[in-house]
């Protein structure tokens, strides 16, 4: 449901389709509704920043490694608050129902001080900092709360642990000059994760109660993949280099490494045929949604095992990027999707800022080049604000009729 | 289901992933042999960080012919046991194997630098927290006898019991 504007509500007296007093009536809800969906952002926006800030607070008490306390009583405290979260939050989301935003906030915090709680006990038994493993058990612990109660905001979480997993479980038992080449092919990993979490969000719509979790899943998939290709559209990451030596080590990537590449590739693959066959998320773009997660898996496939020997993939990288800035500002204003548009008009200023950058560093005078950078900035952010606004406005008038 | 089913399905869940979690380490603390483990000198720019020691074993890096290679073909990332001999006051590697030996003491291993000669190990005991501030205490007596005492269990699996500053034990207040 959606707010009516007085527009609409005009036109419909004009036209003789409602009463003055049907339009009075209608313009009092519609007012009050705005009213209760302010204060509801509101409850979320505070609630949700508070769990997390108590959250990082329990982490960051774990990590003070206070050491007066026996080991049983500092579990204790920590398993105890995790579940007096955990607890509150049921009983005021569903069993009470009285506050079931400030609920939703608190199970959330419970998520977070699992893990805290999961760190914790490493401290203890002095696992190695940075295992791989403890991220995975974090991640597994909360996994089934974003089914239980259709968590969005778990559903985030499980898939900012999933790419921090992915990382550390990289560079397991790997010191960084050892493994160079898992280094520079690390955005490609990422990449192909993205695509696949874009797929994992897709078959989450064929569950009704699952719609936010799916769209969840699917923008953390966008996002990871608009990052991982930024980075190789540079020559750093996606550039030949004729004569690498750093401590004399080849850019050969480690066999975990490949394993997991082409394992996430045959996967994501995979999803996206099934959502260009059954399309699961009833998407009206979904035929070019899923050729660009296949064209994507493909690039990253072919970028992986064929070398290029000049600098092709540079200038490949950034032509999807560009292409993929334009598919996502078409499918979000397809869609009428303004946080899909927002992401297409961010990423298409970051790419115009650093290939200015990359091209007239060298060919302009710094005055020159810094007013005229400057110049393109301040119009640039005008009129993409300009057409953001339009967009919305259009947006939001457009579902108000519809509903 | 109904939420409250849920709701406790999920609790049990949580309490069965944090009891396994502490069991698994406890077994292994419990039931493992105690050994000691020499730690081999380390740059102390690099030994303190954060609030844990970075700890480097004598048997975190091993040679051929010193230490039978079952293979010559080890990868890095690769999942390694590695023979203990326990008879002197230090456990000392025998031989890397990528199955369990049959016999005697072994510990589970993952290889992270590997040459035809050459082998780096990782056991995951290679981090031991301090609490905040006292790193640098232990930093500053390093140039004396640093030991670890280390629990193995029948599997392999290592979980530190303590270190050893000249074979006493560091307890901090």
């Amino acid at each position: 449901m959606s707010a009516i504007n007085k527009e609409q509500i005009d036109q419909w007296l004009r036209e003789g389709t409602i009463t003055q007093e049907q339009a009075n009536k209608m313009l009092a809800d519609s007012t009050e509704y705005r009213k209760e969906q302010s204060s509801n952002k509101l409850v979320v926006a505070i609630s949700t920043i508070g769990s997390i800030l108590l959250g990082i607070g329990a982490i960051l008490f774990v990590a003070s490694n206070w050491a007066v306390m026996p080991n049983l009583m500092k579990i204790l405290i920590l398993v105890g608050s995790t579940f007096g979260a955990y607890w509150a939050g049921y009983y005021f989301k569903y069993q009470r129902q009285n506050l079931p935003k400030v609920g939703a906030s608190l199970i959330f915090l419970g998520a977070l001080l699992f893990g805290a709680t999961v760190f914790l006990i490493a401290q203890m038994y002095n696992i190695n900092a940075n295992s791989h493993v403890l991220v995975l058990i974090w991640l597994i612990g909360i996994l089934p709360f974003v089914y239980g109660f259709s968590s969005s905001p778990i559903a985030g979480l499980a898939a900012l642990l999933f790419y921090i997993w992915i990382g550390l479980f990289v560079f397991k038992g790997l010191d960084f000059y050892r493994a160079q080449g898992d280094f520079f092919k690390l955005p490609v990993l990422y990449l192909v994760s993205g695509v696949l979490m874009f797929g994992i969000g897709a078959l989450h719509y064929l569950s009704e109660k699952l719609k936010g979790v799916a769209r969840v899943y699917r923008l953390a998939g966008i996002k990871i993949a608009m990052v991982s290709l930024f980075f190789l559209t540079f020559r750093f990451f996606s550039g030949f280099y004729e004569h690498y030596s750093f401590f004399s080590r080849s850019l050969e990537t480690s066999s975990q490494f490949t394993f997991g590449f082409v394992l996430f590739s045959i996967l994501a693959i995979l999803l996206a045929v099934i959502a260009l066959m059954f399309n699961p998320s009833k998407s009206s773009t979904n035929i070019l949604e899923s050729s660009v997660a296949l064209g994507l898996t493909g690039a990253a496939l072919l970028f992986f095992f064929f070398h290029a020997t000049t600098n092709i993939y540079v200038l490949l990288f950034n032509l999807i990027l560009a292409g993929i800035v334009f598919v996502l500002l078409f499918v979000g204003y397809q869609r009428e999707d303004m946080q899909i548009v927002n992401t297409g008009m961010f990423w298409l200023s970051a790419l115009i800022l650093v290939r200015y950058f990359d091209f007239f560093w060298d060919l302009l005078p710094r005055s020159l080049f810094f007013m005229v950078g400057g110049l393109i900035l301040v119009l640039g952010g005008i009129a993409l604000e300009r057409k953001r606004r339009q967009l919305k406005a259009k947006f939001t008038s457009v579902s108000a009729v519809s509903q | 289901m109904d939420k409250k089913k849920i709701f406790i399905l999920l609790g049990v869940f949580w309490l069965v992933v944090i009891g396994g979690f502490i069991g698994y380490k406890e077994y292994t603390l419990r039931t493992g042999q105690e050994v000691l483990l020499k730690t081999t000198p380390v740059d102390p720019r690099d030994l303190f960080r954060g609030d844990y020691v970075v700890l480097r074993y004598d048997i975190s890096n091993l040679n051929s012919p010193s230490v039978i290679f079952e293979r010559n073909d080890f990868k890095s990332g690769e999942k390694v046991y590695i023979g203990l001999n326990t008879k002197g006051k230090y456990a000392v590697a025998t031989g890397v194997y990528s199955q369990p030996p049959s016999d005697g003491l072994f510990i589970k291993g993952t290889l992270k630098d590997v040459s035809s000669t050459r082998v780096g190990v990782e056991y995951g005991i290679e981090s031991y927290f301090v609490p905040e501030g006292k790193g640098r205490e232990i930093e500053r007596r390093l140039g004396r006898n640093v030991d670890v005492k280390v629990a193995v269990d029948s599997s392999g699996n290592a979980v530190i019991k303590s270190l050893l500053i000249d074979g006493q034990e560091v307890r901090f207040k």
